[in-house]
């Protein structure tokens, strides 16, 4: 694993404007959080919501330096960690709807995640087609969807990384979620 | 769009977010004057985000995590994982991924199947799967996948399949109809493998045309049968209950419910016709390119399943259903499982009929409807001759009526039972033909009753009532074969033989029917009607006199049966039927009920006997039950027992106590679903058999359903109230339930017919009730009732346990295991242990009993 500082430098780099720091640290904050995801599902019981943000909190404590870092990195920090479950799931409903197509004869579905995929998987890429738009159309509403969707953030916690009131982002969200509803054919 | 509108869309929506319709309308007329556009966009959204306030509220994140959870960090692909070489990734399931790879020491291709480690992660799941592909490795079927087995190696799980290249018939049908003569190409093939994975006990669960693979020459194979269970229970406690599962919480496994039958989605124990009415889904699909019960919601598809009728079969390319195709589709797909097929064997007769039809008439089916109309009429027409004046009828069930001794003579009985058991052991073998069992008719013994209304009774096309008479030195055998469609004579013929020919006598009327009931026999199944157990009659009259009294064998009576078969070999040592009758009748010895033969000596001389039957006819399914039964109760071996119940039903599915045994099998292993399922079987094919009852009720209790077993009992008790081993069931169920007085009310009455049977229970009744003065009073009576090499070991380790002594539970129960006491074999599914689960000399002593505690 990589170490410590080497992920703190890289978290510094693309905070200060190096996007190809972003590249090299999405990989390694993904495993980290494959290798949370395996140890709490093994241990939370049914009953348990997760805690998403002790789950990040968890990742980013591990992985970074703290001494080294300012609450800015965090909470950019925080955008990786739901930019990383939005491509997750991407690459998931991508893969479902391909191995639909054609081809996946051993595609065998025994569980719910595959009933789920049937629809869910649909919705997820139609979702993030849709958000591709309104980031286009206006990139803020775009990051509180992805952090608050994928990110599982609270608004206060949104409100941390994208530096603005709860109130706008709470706003923000609303409209975003009409505008995506309204996209995706939800709402009729 | 500028951005300036989009600030102005911004403000306009948070605005009138904010008022009731009424004045939001107002407000917009108001706000955005003349730019119809600008309010139209508000508007929209608005619209889409009213009743939608919870939209996306629900995080992905947990999805994602689930998502990373299940995914390999890395593709395997290239990788070497003992004697595989990974080639490719093939696809991904709910299991795990899949992947093609290369056994480099067979050098063929196989597939295999790792199990995601939320599947293996603990040992319970890991046991199961590994249970599981052993019993589905066991099935040998065309159009079954078959499965080589399952292995761990650097740190992998993973199940070894079959490699089979082809579509899903899911890719197939893609919403379009796969036309009527494929579709019933398809079902034959898909009722084949079913019902022979039914036939070893296997129930699929999870049929659908995602879990059926179509070779490029159009061969079937069914992917992952049994599998769906582990998976399911592991549903049931696993940690993923999310808003996504849509009925995790009634432990059903959320899969594609749209193939599932209604008792599934009650969440309700399956049997083998919960499969049926799944396969009758896929082939409504296969035939129309449409579900069944097409909705747009989950849980509009869960309410069409329970209540609604399937439209109408149609294809949209011009072809013809054939209605004969559509009622059995609909048969398939009634919602009470007792109208649908009981047995796929069943269902796949019926398509077999119909497909070799279609052979013959294979383009009216292509044929538009439209264009020949009158032509279609006339191939009706000139189609119902055929069948009714020129061909035999057609019977596809038979019902062999206990045949009547008239005679005075009661010594007869025997003859004519036996009479009447080989010819349904003949007519059995006859593939087109199903014959109700011996154990089916068998309450029809010594009546005499109107066959017609018999047959009726029993659902049968054809029914054969006979009478025997004893004129001077003569057997006087008539026989009437009549079709229940109408009740007319189909066949009627007298035969007087000497008491020697009854041999002859055998094959001259199984001969008769079959060439009614099923002229296309072929060569080898004729051979068969010709074939004799025995050729020497009073062999033959040794064996019927033992079997006679088997059946109604009491403790005074049991030697005299041993006689009987003794004889009958010493007449005819290569005669099988009594060697296996021998097996069972030690085995009875072993009894309390009958004898207290020691179990080392019963093993020795039961498995002589049984192996020997075997060794003179591997064809005689009775033989591999009674071995079986060698191998379950007294070597303790549960896969070869296993090997030889699912033999047993291979060869006569119809016969109910390889069902019965297998039932406790599946008990003892740890698959209390399927024991039920098959004690159930033995139930329906013995419905005269209280015991066949009473092993559904042992096999519920052993599920610790002790509301469903209490009514079963109840259920035997009401046809006979004196009936002790129900009552004996109840009372376990009783002191399950901590209802201790009632059970003491019945086993106290119990004890006073039964000491031997009732002992165990009442003295763990009375040392839970705090009697400890009575529990000691019974460990007396069972001391005084034990004999040095008999030691009734393991009622007094009951007793023990009820009195919270566990050092001597213990020490009985080993005692027990040195006697090879053969209940033992209960110890781990048996709740009646429950309170000694704990200590540590329970695993041990469950190891020892190749039991898994």
């Amino acid at each position: 694993m990589s170490s410590p500082s080497e992920i703190t430098d890289l978290l510094v780099c693309w905070n200060n404007g190096d996007q190809a720091a972003l590249e090299m640290l999405m990989p390694l904050v993904e495993r980290e959080l494959h290798r949370l995801a395996h140890n709490y599902m093994r241990r939370e019981r049914p009953e348990h919501t997760l805690q998403t943000t002790a789950l990040i909190n968890e990742t980013f404590l591990r992985l970074v330096d703290q001494s080294r870092v300012s609450w800015q990195n965090r909470a950019h920090f925080f955008g990786i960690a739901a930019q990383i479950m939005r491509r997750v799931l991407l690459n998931y409903a991508r893969d479902r709807r391909r191995d639909k197509r054609g081809g996946g004869a051993y595609k065998v579905s025994l569980s719910e995640a595959d009933a789920v995929s049937d629809e869910k998987s649909v919705e997820l890429l139609a979702l993030d087609d849709a958000l591709r738009r309104l980031s286009a159309l206006d990139e803020r509403k775009g990051r509180v969807v992805e952090l608050k969707h994928f990110g599982g953030l609270t608004v206060k916690e949104i409100a941390e990384v994208l530096g603005v009131s709860p109130v706008t982002v709470a706003r923000d969200w609303d409209l975003a979620r009409a505008w995506l509803a309204r996209e995706i054919g939800h709402g009729s | 769009m500028e951005v300036k509108d989009w600030e102005r869309i911004e403000t306009l929506f948070h605005a009138a977010l904010r008022l009731d319709a009424e004045a939001r309308a107002a407000y917009l007329e108001h706000a955005c004057p003349g730019d119809e556009a600008l309010r139209a966009e508000v508007e929209s959204l608005l619209t889409a985000f009213r009743g939608r306030e919870n939209f996306m509220e629900e995080p992905a994140f947990d999805l994602g995590l689930k998502v990373l959870f299940d995914s390999k960090a890395e593709s395997l692909a290239g990788k070497v994982i003992g004697p595989y070489q990974i080639l490719d990734r093939l696809g991904e399931g709910g299991m795990g991924e899949v992947y093609l790879a290369e056994d480099t020491r067979l050098g063929r291709k196989v597939a295999l199947k790792f199990l995601s480690s939320k599947l293996v992660g603990d040992n319970w799941a890991r046991r199961q799967l590994v249970k599981e592909a052993q019993s589905v490795a066991m099935l040998e079927h065309p159009n079954i996948c078959a499965i080589h087995g399952f292995e761990e190696a650097d740190g992998h799980n993973f199940i070894i399949m079959q490699y089979v290249e082809g579509d899903t018939l899911a890719a197939l049908i893609g919403g379009q109809p796969l036309g009527v003569a494929q579709a019933i190409s398809y079902a034959t093939q898909l009722a084949s493998a079913v019902a022979e994975a039914h036939a070893h006990g296997i129930i699929h669960r999870d049929l659908k045309p995602q879990n059926i693979v179509v070779t490029p020459a159009g061969q079937v194979k069914v992917l992952d049968f049994g599998l769906a269970k582990t998976v399911q229970l592991k549903h049931e406690a696993g940690p993923l209950t999310d808003d996504t599962s849509q009925v995790s919480k009634t432990g059903l496994v959320a899969g594609t419910v749209a193939y599932m039958s209604p008792e599934q989605l009650r969440a309700e124990r399956l049997d083998f016709r919960s499969d049926i009415f799944s396969l009758g889904a896929v082939l409504y699909e296969t035939v129309s390119g449409k579900r069944p019960f097409a909705r747009n919601s989950h849980a509009e598809i869960i309410s069409a399943i329970l209540t609604s009728r399937p439209p109408p079969l149609t294809c949209d390319d011009g072809d013809v259903v054939p209605s004969e195709l559509s009622r059995i589709i609909f048969k398939c797909l009634e919602k009470d499982k007792e109208q649908r097929y009981q047995s796929a064997s069943e269902l796949l007769y019926e398509l077999r009929s119909l497909h070799e039809r279609g052979e013959l008439s294979r383009r009216g089916w292509r044929r538009p409807a439209l264009r020949v109309a009158a032509l279609l009429l006339l191939a009706l027409l000139v189609a119902a001759l055929f069948l009714v004046g020129l061909r035999p009828r057609k019977a596809h069930t038979l019902a062999v009526l206990p045949i009547v001794n008239v005679s005075a003579d009661p010594a007869m009985d025997p003859l004519s039972e036996g009479l009447t058991e080989d010819l349904i052991d003949k007519l059995s073998h006859l593939s087109t033909l199903r014959v109700k069992a011996f154990t089916a008719v068998s309450g029809y013994r010594g009546r005499q009753q109107d066959p017609l209304e018999v047959g009726a009774s029993l659902r049968v096309d054809a029914v054969l009532a006979g009478t025997l008479d004893q004129q001077g030195d003569l057997l006087v055998l008539q026989i009437r074969l009549l079709d229940m469609s109408d009740g007319s004579q189909l066949w009627g013929e007298k035969y007087s033989v000497q008491p020697d020919q009854v041999l002859d006598l055998q094959e001259k009327v199984s001969e008769g029917v079959a060439s009614r009931l099923a002229p296309e026999a072929g060569e080898n199944e004729r051979k068969f009607l010709a074939s004799r157990p025995t050729q020497n009659h009073e062999a033959l009259n040794e064996y019927y006199q033992g079997r006679n009294l088997w059946e109604k064998r009491t403790k005074d009576n049991i030697h005299e049966i041993k006689a009987h078969y003794e004889r009958a070999i010493q007449i005819d040592a290569s005669f099988a039927k009594p060697y296996a009758g021998l097996a069972d009748y030690y085995m009875q010895l072993n009894t309390p009920a009958f004898g207290n033969m020691p179990a080392e000596e019963v093993l020795k001389k039961a498995r002589y006997m049984a192996l020997k039957a075997v060794g003179l006819d591997d064809s005689l399914p009775e033989a591999h039950t009674s071995l079986g039964v060698v191998k379950l109760r007294f070597e303790w071996n549960w896969a070869e027992a296993e090997k030889e119940f699912t033999r047993a039903i291979a060869l006569n599915p119809d016969d109910a106590w390889p069902h019965y045994w297998y039932s406790q099998l599946l008990s003892i292993t740890g698959r209390p679903d399927d024991a039920i399922a098959q004690s159930r079987q033995a139930s329906d094919l013995a419905p005269f058999s209280p015991a066949a009852k009473l092993g559904v009720c042992r096999a519920l209790y052993f599920a610790r359903q002790y509301d469903p077993a209490a009514n079963c009992s109840g259920e035997v008790l009401a046809d006979d109230a004196n009936n002790v081993i129900a009552q004996y069931i109840l009372s376990y169920v009783y002191l399950k339930r901590r209802a201790y007085p009632d059970a003491i009310k019945i086993l106290e009455k119990l004890y006073a017919k039964d000491k031997s049977l009732a002992a165990a229970p009442l003295g763990f009744a009375y040392g839970k009730s705090g009697e400890a003065g009575k529990a000691a009073e019974v460990l007396k009576d069972v001391q005084e009732m034990s004999k040095p090499d008999y030691s009734l070991s393991q009622e007094r380790a009951i007793i023990y346990t009820g009195l919270g002594d566990r050092d001597r539970a213990f020490e009985w129960l080993e005692r027990s295991h040195a006697e090879h006491f053969t209940t033992l074999i209960f110890l781990t599914t048996d709740p009646i242990y429950d309170d000694l689960h704990p200590d540590s000399r329970f695993a041990d002593l469950a190891r020892r009993l190749n039991l898994t505690p």
